[in-house]
């Protein structure tokens, strides 16, 4: 994996997070991954479904409100394997979004396990919801 | 599919997403050659790429989230069957925002053109992908046929 500088490695991430420093090429051709988002006042979770995906070739970067997930999917067959049935396609992942909510980019961790990618955007202390206890 | 949006729905704002241009996948979703699901109108999940060479037979899904007890892949003469259950908790209190991925049980059964050695099949799970190897029965196999000159008789 590489660890240059500019791959931010959170403590409880498998997953590289990058700075939100370093400019992104175009990309190639690629699928767009199906995602559950939650809310749970404390954090943004994002739930990624990348199977196949080669686990230290995921990049998540958040750059000014913006989360981006990439990941490469190797090719998993053999060259001999002649095609017989062909109902869904194999390649890379690609997807972004614009998170509007105030996000502590410091603390963002990303994990990959069975094929899911699950990111926590912690709220920064502002954004998060408060109870605000009324006298009556 | 499960696509819905959650714009209105968000507390900290709208999640608006990026790039619409891959809505729908790239790949050929052709039916299936020689089966699928007895409903029907049903949507065949989990979808399946299918491969062979001389001696096997291989079928691969996409799981993403599955572990090998979710699912039973099994064999009735030459029709495969797999099952699984997929779950996808929403912790209590927290707001789904946008739910895309499938929840839920599925079974599918596939009928093989061919006969499979039934006792040897195995299946492997990797990062969501399920790859399940047919071996073919020796009979389905393609044999070399011996061919001897006209010299060599007696």
């Amino acid at each position: 994996m590489n660890t240059s500088n500019e791959l931010n490695k959170c403590c409880s991430s498998n997953v590289a997070v990058r700075r939100p420093d370093t400019a992104r090429t175009g990309s190639e051709w690629s699928y767009r991954p199906n995602v559950d988002i939650i809310d749970n006042d404390a954090a943004i979770e994002v739930h990624a479904d990348l199977p196949g995906a080669a686990g230290d070739s995921i990049e998540v970067a958040f750059e000014q409100g913006i989360l981006s997930i990439e990941a490469q999917v190797p090719h998993r067959h053999n060259e001999s394997w002649k095609r017989v049935v062909t109902e869904f396609g194999v390649g890379n992942f690609h997807r972004r979004f614009q998170i509007d909510a105030n996000v502590d980019a410091e603390q963002i961790a990303a994990d990959y396990t069975d094929g899911v990618l699950k990111i926590t955007l912690p709220k920064s202390r502002e954004a998060q919801r408060r109870r605000i206890p009324v006298k009556a | 599919m499960l696509t819905r949006s959650f714009f209105s729905a968000s507390p900290v704002g709208a999640l608006a997403e990026m790039d619409r241009l891959f809505d729908s996948m790239v790949g050929a979703r052709a039916p299936f050659w020689v089966g699928g699901n007895a409903g029907g109108a049903r949507i065949n999940f989990p979808a399946l790429n299918v491969y062979e060479d001389e001696t096997n037979v291989y079928a691969e899904a996409e799981l993403p989230g599955l572990k090998l007890e979710d699912l039973d892949v099994s064999m009735t003469g030459s029709e495969l069957t797999i099952r699984g259950k997929r779950q996808i908790n929403v912790p209590e209190g927290a707001t789904s925002l946008r739910r895309e991925r499938l929840v839920g049980e599925f079974e599918r059964s596939i009928e093989l053109p061919l006969d499979i050695d039934v006792d040897n099949v195995s299946a492997s799970l990797t990062n969501g992908v399920l790859l399940i190897t047919l071996p073919k029965a020796k009979t389905a196999q393609p044999r070399k046929i011996q061919i001897r000159g006209a010299g060599q008789n007696s």
